[in-house]
């Protein structure tokens, strides 16, 4: 019994449900009393026998399970003086077949069985030809509501700045669009674009022209885009106050580019309440689609500016804005021209060309440099044309004005006193009227003084 | 009162003529207002506006300052050097600069220097023209105000609109909106504006220029204006502008940065003409070995291509790191911070992300295609002045797009030049 003691204790310790001092006291008697399956002779016998056989192993016995009785763990009789480990782990030593242990390969076939089967790509028992009957395949989730939103934001937000709608159609490609959502893109397009300036939205409008085209949407999806954005109104045109009338631009300009049917303004406004905002929004498409050559004019419903028309078209636009200035006066008018084309950094071109129209217009109309210097100034004061801007517009005069002078003989002249009056109302600095070149004159000192330069 | 305000515009441009000559990228302007002579002692205050070159100077508190650094700030832009420290004296302040030059954080830390945090009420209210626009400014605010509990809201509609209004009922110290939205979370009484002292009016220009004037004034009317400092930014001053400040603003100090933060000047333009697409690649990888002299950039119109670029390269051993619009903003803010530290070298990106990438230290950039909305040119190559770093960009150009880069050279009257073969010296 002295020997028994701490091997059960041993045990207990292992499976950790008691603590040592416990399984001292109570472990002993339970186990005795509970001795039901071997008996005392039994347990005699099997004794005399192991202990004989030195048998060092054996495996975790199956038939009799350690019992728990109130928390404790009770161990047969049979196996109460065994000095095997009661873990059901063993001492880690190979086993007979050749499993198990430190330095085997395991029981042989099992692997090989299994590796024949093996699906994954990285084993590099991995054969692919076995995988005949099971085909991989990627599934990308259905793309839903916020989620589908959140993947399409970045796409048109990027269209914007490259505009080329066919890598929009095949990045939309490759997303798993729910088919009952698939609206959902052209609702992200447009109330995006309604954030952003007149440009954004013409590309906007070509974006769901060419999707159409491209058969990447449908007229049924467009026209549920559309339904959803009128719907929508009244929360678009908080952060959006011009959104109504927008909205109504993006919807003619639909009708006319034949991916919306005609009959959508009528349909729409039968059905919704007269007092809902989207009546504004299809008003104002109607009146752009009834107007006389309503069609051809809403090619141009976004106006004509930003960043990517060609130079000679922002070039005749400026122009133009500076005609009509010098005939209407109103200064207002003109700074929301500029604003409107929408290339702050193309701004020295107005600089340029309103100096050229003083050059070429000063000895026929008079008023025109003291126009001009006030359009300047207060283009400049309002910071539309910047300092930068500024300088570069008169300094391409400076440049060209040996060529201008060929056909405006006058020119030095009249940009001196241009210049005058710029510098006067603060538009240039004292720098850049320093640099206004002057016509080197050659005036001789007399005649017959052997053409002397006069000082 | 409007007169008043038209006596004192003259005041501005005299500075802007002084900043055109000395080359000085800013200066200050006190507005009088003739009519409170009896706060002579104010005058006083405002009349001295000092710029302060570090941020370590403006007497922040160090949480903010943490914040600050841990954005990725280093030194304060011009608009921040001047505008910082009167707004976090609760002046009203005009601050008028062109986009891109940092007006945002300058508010932010002073609305930031200037909030109760323990105080669970609204105490600064931010208006921004688009949606887009007031979650930007949302980000900064949670980014630089990390380290003191700020809390801060965007108001976006759609189908946020009841969890909008369960969080401004929890209490947000700083709320951001469109002026729309925000007035009508005023009018849900969702937004208490009783603790409101600080009123930002950001991109005013651009918020009238979208047809905001009446929200905007319907905001106005519901603050208390018996503590309200009023901060206006600006890149423009129509009249419509104007006509805001001189309506909300008391004896208002007008920062002006006239000159452009962003500059073709100093920079080295060349293109090389690879003729068809598929060659440009060769082309990058021939000069890979200048690219890493220091640190370029590469510009590509589009995502996939930056992926299939990033690709490319990597598979030819090349080490190149690359961002695009499509990515979360943590990997982005790593991938950025690995390349300000220099542990990464070459950057391949879009347009998109183009205005944020402003690191000092990058001499080259890379047009793999050409910008196809030209004023992005100058955000792609740009750089202020004021660093007066030299740079060069590269463009490349195939058959097709050499009429492209005539108009581009039109458009900002500038030169570009074919490339030479040493323009490794150049770098």
């Amino acid at each position: 019994m002295e020997v028994d003691a701490p091997q059960v204790v041993d045990f207990v310790e292992q499976n950790g449900d008691v603590s040592s001092d416990e399984a001292d006291g109570n472990n002993n008697p339970s186990a005795e009393g509970d001795g039901v399956n071997g008996g005392p002779i039994s347990a005699l016998e099997g004794r005399i026998t192991r202990k004989a056989k030195r048998r060092l192993r054996k495996s975790p016995s199956k038939e009799n399970p350690p019992v728990l009785i109130n928390g404790l763990v009770t161990v047969p009789q049979k196996e109460k003086n065994l000095r095997k480990s009661r873990s059901g782990r063993g001492r880690g030593l190979p086993k007979k077949g050749g499993a198990g242990g430190k330095g085997t390969w395991g029981t042989p076939g099992l692997y090989e069985e299994n590796d024949a089967n093996c699906q994954d790509v990285n084993d590099p028992n991995y054969d692919s030809d076995i995988q005949a009957e099971i085909a991989m395949k990627t599934i990308t989730p259905k793309l839903k509501g916020e989620e589908l939103q959140e993947m399409v934001e970045p796409i048109i937000q990027e269209y914007f700045e490259h505009g080329d709608s066919d890598e929009v159609a095949a990045c939309l490609s490759q997303l798993n669009i729910d088919d009952t959502d698939r609206h959902e893109v052209a609702t992200v397009a447009v109330s995006l674009a309604m954030e952003k300036k007149d440009p954004e939205k013409e590309m906007t409008s070509v974006l769901l022209s060419d999707l159409y085209g491209l058969k990447v949407m449908t007229e049924i999806e467009l026209e549920a885009a559309f339904q959803m954005l009128l719907n929508d109104l009244p929360d678009l045109s908080l952060d959006t106050p011009e959104a109504p009338s927008a909205l109504g631009k993006f919807i003619a300009r639909a009708i006319a580019d034949d991916c919306l049917a005609p009959r959508f303004v009528q349909k729409w406004k039968e059905d919704v309440h007269e007092d809902h905002m989207s009546h504004q929004a299809l008003d104002g498409a109607n009146l752009l689609l009834n107007m006389k050559h309503g069609m051809l004019k809403l090619d141009n419903v976004w106006g004509v500016g930003g960043g990517r028309r060609p130079v000679k078209v922002l070039i005749k636009k400026i122009l133009l804005l500076l005609k009509e200035y010098l005939s209407s006066g109103d200064i207002q008018e003109a700074i929301h021209c500029l604003q409107d084309l929408d290339v702050p950094h193309f701004h020295h071109e107005l600089v340029y060309e309103a100096i050229y129209m003083v050059l070429e217009q000063y000895e026929t109309v008079e008023r025109v440099a003291s126009i001009m210097a006030q359009l300047l100034k207060s283009l400049f004061d309002s910071n539309i044309i910047t300092i930068d801007q500024m300088k570069t517009g008169f300094r391409r005069i400076f440049t060209a004005l040996p060529d201008i002078v060929i056909d405006v003989p006058h020119a030095f002249a009249i940009l001196e006193r241009f210049a005058d009056i710029c510098r006067q109302q603060g538009v240039i600095s004292a720098q850049l009227k320093a640099e206004v070149p002057t016509r080197v004159r050659k005036r001789f000192v007399s005649e017959g003084d052997g053409g002397r330069l006069k000082d | 009162m409007s007169n008043e305000y038209e006596d004192s515009i003259p005041g501005p441009q005299k500075t802007s003529e002084g900043s055109g000559n000395a080359g000085e990228s800013a200066k200050e302007n006190k507005e009088q207002e003739p009519y409170i002579g009896d706060q002579a002692a104010e005058i006083e205050n405002v009349s001295q506006v000092d710029s302060f070159v570090s941020f370590d100077d403006m007497n922040l508190p160090d949480p903010l300052l943490r914040g600050i650094y841990a954005y990725g700030f280093e030194k304060p832009s011009a608009i921040q050097q001047l505008a910082i420290v009167p707004c976090c004296h609760g002046k009203d302040v005009i601050a008028q600069a062109q986009s891109g030059t940092g007006k945002t954080a300058t508010f932010a830390i002073s609305i930031l220097h200037q909030i109760d945090t323990s105080k669970k009420e609204c105490q600064a209210l931010v208006l921004a023209p688009t949606r887009e626009l007031a979650t930007q400014i949302q980000k900064v605010f949670l980014a630089l105000g990390d380290y003191m509990n700020a809390e801060c809201m965007a108001c976006i509609g759609g189908t946020n609109v009841q969890s909008n209004i369960a969080k401004l009922a929890a209490g947000m110290h700083i709320v951001v909106g469109t002026p729309g939205r925000v007035f009508d979370m005023i009018g849900r009484k969702a937004l208490n504006t009783e603790y409101i002292k600080i009123f930002v009016l950001d991109e005013a220009d651009e918020m009238l220029s979208r047809g905001f004037k009446d929200q905007i004034y319907d905001v106005f009317r519901q603050l208390n204006h018996d503590v309200l400092q009023v901060v206006l930014l600006s890149a423009t001053m129509p009249p419509d502008v104007l006509d805001v400040t001189t309506k909300f603003m008391v004896n208002p100090i007008r920062i002006l940065v006239k000159k452009e933060e962003l500059s073709l000047e100093g920079i080295k333009q060349f293109y090389v003409n690879v003729e068809k697409e598929e060659w440009k690649f060769d082309t990058l990888c021939d000069l890979y070995e200048t690219l890493t002299i220091t640190q370029a950039v590469i510009f590509c119109n589009t995502r996939r291509k930056v992926m299939w670029l990033h690709e490319s390269m990597t598979k030819r051993d090349f080490t190149v790191s690359s961002m695009h619009g499509d990515m979360e903003q943590k990997d982005r803010d790593i991938i950025m911070k690995e390349f300000r530290s220099g542990s990464s070298r070459v950057l391949i990106t879009t347009d998109l992300l183009a205005r944020g990438i402003d690191v000092q230290q990058i001499s080259l950039v890379i047009n793999y295609d050409l910008p196809s909305n030209r004023e992005n040119y100058i955000h792609r190559i740009g750089r202020g002045g004021r660093f007066g770093r030299k740079g060069v960009a590269i463009n490349f150009v195939t058959q097709e797009d050499i009429r492209a880069l005539k108009e581009l050279t039109e458009f900002y009257n500038t030169e570009i030049a074919e490339m030479p073969m040493n323009v490794a010296d150049l770098i």
